[in-house]
């Protein structure tokens, strides 16, 4: 062992040795529902499960409906291959391929009145006046986007902030930016989401887009699509080149995001965080 | 017949060693609410019940959950920066008697996510390259990337 991986394990010991005593399980189930403790396998009951088969089915038929709904317009479910400005309705300036977003079901995993633990030491909660909504993009990826409140270890310094929330392996992670900040214009709320560890697909939302914004582009050398946004969100699913899948995140070009007005004036651009 | 263990019985296998995981991840403040939150994650969800690795998953949801941690950690910094409060100083300077030294802590904290996952496994459980990567689910040549750049950091800042 070189005189580093002692110091290494020197200062590993030093912060290990610092752990507190790990929850209780009784702290934890009463957060969760009460078959808890039942063997695993048995634990959803069978209300539970009809009402998660009946929520799934409603979802099928709403995604069914928008599929008719899409090709009947003469799209595609996720990305027209239609080029911008080659509509009137889209201006000329907002180029390459549509990728569409579309509203969906708040799903349980994501939603802050259920995901997110109640009675422990920080609480995260919907902002007043806010609502957590929900979206899939390019027919696939689902996140959840909302402005929250969060209470950590002293509960009277709140922070206000905007968030974007994804499903990951295990359990969900949240991308946030200070509120004040955003609606301030002094940064934008703009989030990566990579699927860990795979990191074969990128989704880049942006919230709080710009008032005035009818279409966002998003543009890296080989990718480059437009969207209208919805409840002021865009967002982006792209495949990561193969040259960069696995590979650390951050090492891809880094893709830059565009507002436009609906008559095509440039409202703000924004480059993409590289890793999040 | 051997029945499946309960959640209950399977947390209190693993408790400990993901609450010492955890504090090598986002310190000792944090680590138990880290903990709480990826345990509840775990058991309302619907891969749990069929996740084969159970011990991989518990430390793959903690990690998730201490990358979401230090994300609000990190946004929580930048805000507080910007509106300081009046008697946050600590006038002696000194933690609890028990806490890591500031700057040993801060240099492991300073480290990606995924570099302190991969030390803590390294130097605590003193785990091969290949069981890392079965934990985390990531390749061999990550854990040895992400330990050699945590290496390349560390001899550094630990003088």
């Amino acid at each position: 062992m070189t005189d580093l991986d002692t110091r290494i394990r020197a200062a590993i010991v030093e912060i290990v040795e610092s752990a507190p005593e790990a929850p209780r399980y009784e702290d934890l189930v009463h957060e969760v529902e009460p078959a808890r403790s039942h063997p695993r396998g048995q634990r959803r009951s069978s209300r539970t499960r009809l009402a998660l088969i009946g929520a799934a089915a409603i979802l099928a038929l709403v995604v069914g409906a928008w599929v008719l709904t899409a090709r009947r317009n003469g799209g595609s479910t996720a990305r027209t291959e239609r080029p911008a400005g080659s509509s009137p309705s889209v201006p000329a300036a907002v180029s390459g391929h549509e990728q569409r977003i579309v509203e969906v079901l708040l799903p349980p995993r994501l939603d802050i009145n259920t995901s997110v633990p109640r009675g422990s030491a920080w609480s995260v909660n919907v902002l007043p006046g806010a609502t957590e909504r929900a979206y899939s993009v390019d027919g696939g990826t689902v996140f959840a986007v909302t402005d929250q409140e969060q209470r950590g270890s002293d509960p009277s310094k709140p922070m206000s902030e905007s968030c974007a929330v994804f499903p990951e392996t295990a359990g969900v992670r949240g991308h946030c930016e200070p509120l004040s900040s955003v609606e301030k214009g002094q940064v934008h709320a703009v989030f990566l989401a990579q699927d860990f560890p795979r990191h074969a697909l990128d989704t880049t939302v942006w919230a709080h887009l710009p008032g005035g914004t009818a279409f966002v582009t998003f543009a890296t050398p080989s990718v480059h699509l437009w969207q209208r946004p919805i409840h002021g969100t865009a967002a982006f699913a792209v495949n990561v080149p193969a040259q960069y899948q696995g590979r650390d995140f951050g090492a891809a070009p880094k893709p830059v995001l565009r507002a436009f007005s609906a008559n095509g004036k440039l409202i703000a651009t924004v480059e993409a965080p590289a890793d999040n | 017949m051997v029945g499946m263990a309960s959640d209950e019985e399977i947390y209190r296998k693993y408790a400990d060693e993901l609450t010492r995981f955890a504090t090598g991840l986002v310190g000792p403040d944090n680590a138990t609410d880290a903990v709480s939150a990826a345990m509840i994650g775990v058991f309302t969800s619907a891969k749990w019940p069929s996740a084969l690795n159970q011990r991989a998953y518990l430390y793959r949801a903690v990690l998730n959950e201490c990358r979401m941690q230090g994300r609000r950690t990190a946004t929580r910094r930048r805000y507080e920066q910007r509106t300081p409060a009046a008697g946050d100083a600590d006038p002696d300077g000194a933690g609890p008697a028990d806490a890591p030294k500031p700057e040993v802590l801060a240099a492991v904290l300073a480290l990606s996510d995924r570099q302190r996952a991969v030390v803590y496994l390294t130097y605590w459980e003193d785990l091969e390259p290949s069981r890392i990567a079965e934990l985390l689910g990531i390749s061999d040549g990550a854990v040895r990337r992400h330990l050699a750049r945590a290496r390349r950091h560390l001899r550094k800042t630990l003088r």
